[in-house]
């Protein structure tokens, strides 16, 4: 029986002024993403919020929160680019973006402390968009067009130079 | 058929020339002929970790690629100090080192003019052909620019250092993104630093699922490697440490792959 399959949580969207929950999503993958993009798990269409603006990865029974947007994540009023989440905390999307709360079924959690040790972990993420544009912007270049060209001659011509004088 | 092997990690600091060092020594000891070039000629280090004295070097790298030499004679035979009980005279195994210059004025006209990065390529296949290499590790600077792309790009085999950090993770993933680009035929992917007691086969899934690429080895972080500073082959002074261990499936892995 795995643990890690039945830890699901929730993401509340919630009002800034009175904490009340607005909206409500519940994920049991071990990766979310919110932003303005339609294809987000998590879409609002929100000019403070980014395309791709928080990730949510999580790793055994831990979850970590990355800020993926130009304008930020806060959580408590400070700045973050990643934090670990813990049941209940609330993180905003910029300083005049929407808010959310974070939230793991209490039993779920229960279960998975008797056989996860949180320090025991790293959550390893990137942003799967930057990582694309990074390196598109790489390979547009002349220089990486020519040499992949180039490359595969290198190494044929190699492995043809090597042969021949294997031969004599 | 020789191979060239390029070793790469996006940020400094990732073990990488330790890891390469000790793997080419790996890799010779199992009886190869292997040449490892520093083309980190921004950063130059992996001759400490082979103990070699450049002020015995008449040439370095920087020398060949402005014309002042032929490659063959920046290439400098460290059988004897770093593997040790060679027969004398013996064709195999041998390691060499291509080193790159600690001259700062050397290092300062890199930085300044730049190289021409087809004459390196050039001297990467002369290398293999003049010291009838089996095996040729290229150690690169870490970042993605001219040089490390080239590096890259004619490699039959990249193997990618990263620490279990998120930055590392982030900034390698440009590099995988690269080399598949680039059709590289083989990429292994070293986890290094690996802090004890934390869960590897979650750092191994979330990286194995984030670059869809398999893992080679996980190596631990050790205090061992951080008192030796530097200063000398680790896989020689410690032959039953994991790291050594670890390495050793590297290094037969790169061979078994060859064959």
């Amino acid at each position: 029986m795995s643990l890690v399959n039945e830890i699901a949580v929730k993401i509340h969207l919630v009002d800034p002024s009175d904490g009340r929950t607005l909206q409500t999503w519940s994920f049991e993958s071990p990766r979310i993403t919110i932003g303005r993009d339609p294809q987000q798990d998590v879409s609002l269409s929100d000019p403070y919020v980014s395309r791709t603006h928080a990730e949510l990865v999580r790793a055994g029974s831990v979850w970590q929160l990355f800020s993926r947007g130009r304008n930020g994540i806060l959580v408590n009023g400070k700045s973050i680019t990643e934090i670990r989440l813990e049941p209940g905390m609330s993180f905003r999307l910029g300083a005049n973006g929407p808010q959310f709360r974070f939230d793991q079924a209490q039993e779920v959690t229960a279960q998975a402390t008797l056989s996860f040790d949180p320090e025991s972990i790293i959550v390893l993420s990137f942003d799967r968009e930057a990582v694309q544009d990074e390196a598109e912007n790489v390979a547009s270049t002349d220089y990486f067009q020519k040499l992949n060209e180039k490359a595969k001659e290198l190494r044929a011509r190699r492995q043809g130079r090597q042969a021949s004088s294997g031969s004599s | 058929m020789a191979k060239i092997i390029s070793t790469h990690s996006f940020r400094g600091g990732t073990g990488k020339s330790n890891t390469t060092a000790n793997l080419a020594t790996l890799i010779a000891k199992a009886g190869y002929r292997v040449g490892v070039i520093d083309t980190d000629i921004q950063s130059p280090g992996i001759h400490v970790v082979f103990q070699f004295d450049q002020k015995k070097a008449k040439y370095s790298l920087n020398d060949y690629l402005w014309g002042r030499c032929a490659i063959r004679d920046a290439a400098y035979d460290i059988t004897e100090q770093c593997i040790g009980n060679v027969v004398p005279g013996a064709h195999r195994p041998r390691l060499f080192i291509i080193p790159s210059s600690l001259n700062s004025g050397e290092i300062a006209r890199i930085l300044r003019e730049g190289y021409d990065v087809a004459k390196l390529n050039d001297g990467l296949q002369e290398l293999i052909s003049t010291l009838d290499l089996d095996y040729l590790l290229i150690d690169t600077h870490p970042g993605v620019n001219e040089e490390t792309l080239l590096s890259i790009a004619i490699s039959d085999v990249l193997v990618l250092i990263l620490r279990p950090d998120n930055q590392d993770f982030q900034g390698t993933a440009v590099t995988v993104e690269l080399a598949r680009r680039l059709d590289i035929p083989e990429l292994l992917v070293v986890v290094n630093k690996v802090p004890e007691g934390v869960d590897e086969n979650l750092i191994i899934e979330q990286v194995e699922n984030g670059y869809q690429a398999e893992v080679a080895v996980m190596l631990p972080l050790n205090n061992e490697m951080s008192r030796l500073g530097s200063c000398g082959l680790f896989t020689n002074q410690y032959p039953g440490h994991p790291f050594t261990q670890g390495l050793k499936s590297l290094a037969e892995r790169i061979i078994k792959s060859q064959k």
